[in-house]
């Protein structure tokens, strides 16, 4: 039973940080990679028992086939044209702030770069001495980051934590994948964030299990 | 695990991870939260940068985020409040449709990013070759002038060996400034805490606000101070003042001819001013006789009665009496007849014997700032080609200033390949000029166009690079004086980190570029020295004005001295004559006039909105959604006469273009003008938020160029309206 538990959670590790790294810009070294991803996480959601279906990423290989093409296809979902892009950043999905004292007047809007949300990035990068590439130092709360941060709490910290972490933060990522859809941006990534989305939910239904 | 994926590099590096650290409190947001809550809050002192008002702003941080915003009390601008934009345009640097990174065009509305160094490679590469190869003539520099730019780039330009350096003022005051130059040699303002009467031309502090001007005309109301606004529309100025007079549009010339009419038949003039202080007054007198209010009254749609009860309620009030000073109103780029409606509003303050007396016009006093020792720091030479844009030249516009220029002319100066390479910094005149499609059309005609913004403007899209300048909260600039009653100098501070590491301040830019082309002697200095030199002769540090923002000065109104070529009010400009000018202002009627289904297209500003930048500003944007501020307003008479309802969709028709906004039907505007918002109809899909919200006056409108002082005539063109099936 503990092997089963290990393993699973060896799988979870897995899993976040092959989708984290799905949000990352496609070099080279992301070549002919997909086949074994998709292998993977068939197998990973088997034994987690997450119903998450093979036709949400079956495709990969082929939408993910050329590289260039990919690296193209990721400019597109994520940097510009700016009217038809998506910002998988935690904050744009959030209210600004919860600070009742602070007095601008988007306090309590969504849609601006460092929230709340992304200061606790910071603060807990800051706790587990962890530093994140300059490029996102705009965007600390990036998906891709929150998603690397949640294998790392599986490895280093707890699954507690781990749990805590995900009900706290990544709850926006179904907004983000309506937005995705209609933003219309490259399929891979629509795939890629629908299955994020699909994946977090047995997460967060799985954490609420346990507490319960 | 049977299984493993591919996995590549990981983004979270440990820095030597220990977990004791990780046992924290605050994991958990809530309690990350509670410690947030408790933050200290700092102050800093800054400026807007929202609209050009520049008021001075204390920017409070908490947690290295903005946490509020007031407006400084020792500024004279703000006078301790900020309007809608100032709260709203703070949030800049949060918005997440900023330019990041320097970029490269590719292909239509296709960037690609670059680093800063191939950035500065590139254009040096490219503007070494068209210094080369069509020398310094062909180079221009455009800016909405701010310190720091002005002081970097004018460097920049100089050391390059180019003269055509651009403020934005051919699509705003130029005429106004003109005007002043050749008349009374700098520009008065009015007193408006002593006056007694007070004529408002179109201008309208309530629209295009500065806080402390409509305080100011506010409290003038409750003084009792007679206060008339002659406008086509009811603005919202109007509501602060004594008198609406509409006007048809383009006509306020004619208007004033006849009001020095009658203060010059009514003995309502002062004639020991006008001996001591003036120059051509005979002439001046003489060309008046004709101007009778019954004839004005047939132009201005303004009954002669009014126009004389106007010119002698100012008359009578002399010298506390004055008409205000104007900006973009009535005619700073409007109408063809605007350098010389310009001149006769100074013409009749001359008339009134009101320069330097309470209540009527004043010069501001300046502080007298510092500069670099030029022995250890070697300043560039002045340029000696001629400017590309005809400035300063006989035969061309040899009387519109060379500190301003005529930037909307260098598209067309592109296309006739006069004009080879630009820099344009922080202004738009791709969306803001007449004729967007001329405009971009000859920016891409350049060899090489380089833009600095902090978003995607209409001229950032023509741009062949786009460099991202850091918002104004994340950056310090260079001290600048304000002119005033007392003199002031202030100083924008950096409130917050820069949230893109990509981003830069000016100066960095700039100094970065210079560095490629060679010219690195020219920059050996940083930002900190200058603004230390600038500051030595006031007695005052970088850090008195990093604490207290902005400082007032003594300063001790001089003897009144009028810097024209004669020493005097110029009644009759000796300039003008020589260049073929009208030397005493005499009618000339607008190029566009309202047919009875027509209208002038006229535009302002509103109290949320400035230019087509604020427009993408999602809180200002949401008000002007909820108030239906985009529609464009026609009188009831005129909309009964073509069966246009308040509300409907209708479409819009110069022979230029049509567009369909919806309509609103009001008697607050004069029955011949049709008045549009100027700050909505962004162009720019990549400004997300303004984008396909409104339609802009610049689509109707041709582009121009006035003969004297150069500005854009942006409200001469003529509109027709019809309603459209929805």
């Amino acid at each position: 039973m503990e092997d089963i538990t290990i393993n699973a959670e060896r799988y979870r590790i897995a899993i976040y940080h092959m989708l984290s790294d799905a949000l990352k810009e496609p070099g080279k070294d992301y070549e002919g990679v997909q086949q074994k991803n998709v292998d993977f996480l068939e197998t990973a959601f088997q034994t987690l028992q997450y119903s998450i279906d093979r036709a949400n990423y079956q495709s990969w290989p082929e939408l993910a086939s050329d590289v260039s093409a990919l690296k193209n296809d990721y400019r597109l979902s994520f940097i510009y044209p700016v009217e038809k892009r998506v910002l998988p950043v935690e904050s744009i999905y959030r209210q600004w702030t919860f600070d009742p004292t602070v007095e601008v007047p988007f306090a309590k809007e969504k849609g601006y770069l460092m929230s709340d949300f992304a200061l606790h990035m910071q603060a807990l990068y800051v706790q587990y001495n962890l530093s994140i590439p300059q490029e996102y130092d705009s965007m600390p709360d990036h998906l891709c980051l929150e998603l690397e941060f949640c294998a790392f709490l599986l490895a280093h910290e707890s699954k507690e934590r781990q749990a805590v972490f995900i009900k706290e933060h990544l709850s926006w990522v179904e907004e983000l994948y309506q937005d995705a859809v209609k933003q219309d941006i490259p399929m891979f990534y629509q795939q890629v964030i629908k299955v994020i989305a699909e994946f977090l939910k047995y997460e967060m239904h799985s954490s609420e299990k346990q507490t319960a | 695990m049977a299984a493993k994926p591919f996995s590549r590099r990981t983004f979270l590096k440990a820095a030597g991870v220990t977990l004791a650290a990780a046992t924290g409190d605050i994991f958990a947001f809530n309690d990350w939260l509670a410690k947030a809550k408790a933050a200290e809050v700092s102050k800093i002192p800054s400026i807007c940068g929202t609209c050009s008002a520049w008021c001075g702003m204390w920017i409070y941080v908490k947690n290295g985020r903005i946490w509020k915003a007031t407006g400084q009390k020792q500024h004279p601008a703000s006078k301790g409040k900020l309007c809608a934009r100032g709260h709203a345009g703070i949030m800049w640097a949060y918005n997440k449709d900023r330019i990041t990174h320097p970029m490269k065009r590719m292909g239509d509305n296709w960037f690609e990013p670059i680093s800063w160094d191939d950035a500065y490679s590139e254009i040096a590469a490219k503007l070494q070759k068209v210094l080369t190869d069509y020398g310094p003539q062909t180079v221009f520099y455009s800016q909405n002038a701010k310190p720091t730019s002005r002081y970097y780039m004018q460097r920049f330009m100089h050391a390059i060996g180019a003269p055509t350096i651009h403020s934005h003022h051919s699509i705003c005051s130029t005429a106004r400034d003109v005007a002043n130059k050749w008349t009374t040699g700098a520009m008065a303002t009015a007193d408006m805490a002593n006056a007694k009467c007070i004529l408002f031309l179109g201008r309208s502090y309530a629209d295009g606000i500065s806080p402390s001007a409509t305080a100011n005309l506010a409290d003038a109301r409750e003084r009792g101070t007679k206060v008339i606004i002659v406008d086509p529309r009811y603005s919202s100025s109007c509501i602060l003042g004594d008198q609406w007079v509409p006007i048809r549009p383009g006509t306020d010339l004619a208007l004033l001819l006849a009001m020095a009419h009658v203060l010059l038949e009514e003995n309502l003039y002062d004639p020991d001013f006008i001996e001591q202080y003036t120059v051509g007054f005979d002439e001046f007198k003489k060309t008046m006789l004709s101007y009778t209010p019954e004839w004005a009254a047939g132009i201005t749609d303004i009954p002669a009665e009014t126009i004389r009860t106007i010119a002698r309620d100012l008359g009578k009030n002399r010298p506390a009496s004055c008409i205000e000073q104007g900006y973009k109103a009535p005619n700073g780029a409007n109408y063809v007849n605007g350098t010389q409606t310009f001149r006769m509003m100074i013409c009749i303050n001359a008339l009134l014997g009101n320069y330097g007396k309470n209540g009527g016009m004043k010069f501001p006093l300046n502080p007298k700032l510092g500069e670099l020792d030029p022995k250890q720091y070697p300043v560039p030479p002045k340029p000696k080609v001629p400017r590309c844009d005809g400035v300063g030249i006989k035969g061309e516009y040899p009387l519109c200033q060379t500190s301003q220029g005529i930037p909307h002319l260098m598209p067309k100066k592109a296309m006739e390949g006069k004009a080879k390479a630009g820099f344009i910094y922080s202004f738009n005149p791709a969306r803001n000029s007449p004729d967007p499609k001329l405009m971009v059309d000859g920016y891409k005609k350049l060899e090489l166009l380089v833009v600095c913004d902090i978003q995607w403007s209409e001229t950032a899209m023509a741009a062949s690079y786009v460099l991202p300048e850091c918002s104004f909260v994340e950056r310090e600039d260079l001290p600048t004086g304000i002119a005033g009653g007392k003199p002031a100098v202030t100083m924008r501070c950096q409130a917050i980190d820069r949230i893109h590491s990509q981003t830069k301040p000016f100066e960095e830019i700039v100094t970065g570029l210079a560095g490629k082309m060679g010219l690195q002697k020219y920059f050996d200095f940083s930002r900190e020295e200058v603004a230390t030199a600038m500051l030595k002769p006031l007695k005052l540090t970088t850090e008195d004005l990093r604490q207290k923002g902005t400082i007032v000065l003594d300063g001790k109104a001089k003897e009144l001295s009028f810097a024209t070529e004669s020493g005097k009010v110029e009644l009759y400009c000796k300039a003008f004559a020589d260049n073929g000018y009208d030397a005493v202002p005499v009618w000339q009627p607008p190029l566009a006039n309202a047919g009875k289904n027509s209208f002038v297209l006229i535009h302002g500003k509103q109290g949320i909105m400035s230019h087509t930048a604020t427009a993408n500003i999602p809180g200002l944007l949401q008000i002007a959604k909820n108030y239906n501020l985009e529609r464009i307003w026609i009188n009831p008479a005129k909309a009964k006469r073509l069966g246009i309802k308040d509300g409907e969709l209708v479409e819009v028709s110069s022979p230029y273009t049509s567009k369909q906004v919806r309509v609103k039907v009001t008697e607050r505007v004069h029955p011949d003008a049709a008045f549009l918002p100027a700050g909505y109809g962004n162009l720019s899909p990549w400004l997300k938020t303004g984008y396909g919200f409104g339609i802009n006056p610049n689509d109707f409108c041709p582009h121009r160029v006035e003969a004297i002082s150069g500005h854009a005539m942006m409200m001469e063109v003529v509109v027709t309206i019809r309603k459209v099936g929805e």
